[in-house]
């Protein structure tokens, strides 16, 4: 079994190098660093830890003292929950761009959405992590994962649906993005929560979680080849005569309500 | 305990979501209606034309024979009946697919081709295309194996994955300037022939 789990480590460790390194070079080679700042800034950090735990690999985990190297990796995965909200502000900021008629339309609605899931991801939080997670894990990050993680992917998931509701083309870099991130984060707080449920999950955590990861790199390298269009509202011409008929229909209405309203 | 059934329930429904929608891709351009059109005329899509597909799976008169004792044999004929009418639909569907497969290769090679370089079109249109053929597959053993009402849903969404591939195709033939369109036609008419 060990050595299963030490030839799938190679694995994956070789194809999430090869990837990340390949997603860096799709950023800089099409000039999306600029364009995209804040999920640059979110995959730059990624790919800074990554190296920094490849180098303690080659240097030799049991020489480094298993205290710093815990507190390394766990502090930092924490880290990565809060800035994840990076990527989720960069899909929002495109798909409904500051000033634009639709942002003036959502942005009060999100607002609202995006308070009422933190408030949700705090309560979870506080309220699952003290008497079950400590008993169990003594680690506080899988309850932030899964708590922030579901609040986070609930967030994407509500800004995809509106994107569609509303015909806004995404493009293949923030749809790839947005897609792959939301997938990621659902299972990872799929998996947190069954390992808290109960720790026999635990040997399968440790396929899936950097399955997934190496998932979601590929998924990324695929949204991210080349640049796609900005997200524009789809093209659908309004026939003249439907528009004029839903205003006349619009002012009667406005009309009505004057007429009923109590002054 | 509950809480953390419900934090796995919301982590699958989330992620079935996220994979539905990746499945489904990024909005595209809406095809040009009269290339729809145009395409529809010039391939003559005789199983994709059918529009009463759900009326041809739908069940409602079968279990009306059959709540009758005495029109027991009579509704046991209709679903045979209906069964085999199924399954020509089907062929006819994946007649059409094998169509418009052959019409989008002959538009391309007379100047349909994708314009922008780097488009996947032709990896969107052979995924497309598979996937129709593999549904329409399994809608035809089912119909086969369970009858025409079993999966009467899934097989009413038989015609979706060929609507799909028709989009592609019309697509390619909208890259053409409509005043070629006749000639085409007459190129097209002489091939199948």
């Amino acid at each position: 079994m060990s050595a299963v789990v030490s030839a799938f480590a190679l694995v994956f460790v070789i194809l999430s190098a090869a990837l990340e390194v390949c997603l860096v070079w799709c950023l800089l080679r099409a000039g999306l660093v600029s364009r995209y700042p804040y999920y640059s800034f979110y995959l730059f950090c990624v790919v800074l830890r990554t190296a920094a735990l490849h180098v303690a690999q080659w240097y030799g985990v049991d020489r480094i003292p298993p205290d710093v190297y815990a507190s390394y990796y766990w502090n930092t995965e924490s880290i990565g929950v809060a800035l994840r909200c990076l990527v989720v502000w960069e899909v929002f900021r495109h798909a409904f761009p500051p000033g634009s008629p639709l942002n003036k339309i959502a942005a009060r609605g999100f607002g609202v959405i995006a308070f009422g899931l933190f408030i949700f991801a705090v309560g979870t939080l506080s309220a699952l992590w003290s008497y079950q997670t400590y008993a169990k894990l003594h680690s506080l990050y899988p309850a932030i994962d899964r708590s922030f993680g579901l609040v986070q992917s609930a967030f994407i998931l509500a800004i995809l649906l509106a994107v569609k509701s509303y015909g806004i083309r995404l493009g293949r870099n923030l749809w790839g993005i947005a897609v792959g991130f939301g997938a990621w984060i659902s299972l990872s707080t799929l998996s947190n929560a069954a390992i808290d449920l109960t720790h026999s999950f635990y040997p399968y955590l440790q396929f899936l979680r950097p399955l997934s990861f190496v998932g979601l790199l590929a998924s990324w390298t695929w949204a991210l080849w080349e640049a796609s269009p900005l997200p524009s509202v789809a093209e659908r011409p309004v026939p003249t005569t439907e528009l004029d008929a839903w205003a006349e229909n619009w002012n009667r209405a406005q009309s009505s309500w004057r007429r009923v309203k109590p002054s | 305990m509950i809480g953390l059934f419900l934090f796995i329930l919301a982590g699958i429904v989330l992620l079935t979501t996220f994979l539905t929608l990746g499945l489904q891709g990024p909005l595209t351009r809406d095809v040009d209606a009269s290339a729809v059109a145009a395409m529809g005329q010039m391939v003559g899509l005789k199983g994709a034309s059918f529009v009463q597909g759900d009326r041809l799976l739908d069940d409602t008169e079968y279990q009306l024979l059959r709540s009758n004792p005495d029109l027991r044999q009579v509704a046991a004929q209709y679903r045979k009946n209906r069964r085999e009418l199924a399954l020509m639909w089907i062929d006819v569907l994946l007649k059409d697919l094998h169509a418009l497969w052959l019409f989008r290769q002959f538009v391309i090679q007379r100047g349909g081709a994708p314009t922008k370089p780097g488009e996947d079109e032709e990896w969107v249109i052979l995924r497309s295309f598979v996937v129709a053929v593999i549904l329409l597959n399994l809608v035809k053993v089912s119909v086969f194996i369970l009858g025409p009402f079993a999966l009467s849903r899934m097989a009413c969404g038989a015609r979706r994955p060929v609507d799909a591939v028709s989009r592609a195709a019309a697509s390619a033939l909208a890259r053409i300037p409509s005043t070629g369109w006749s000639d085409l036609e007459r190129a097209w008419t002489n091939t199948t022939a």
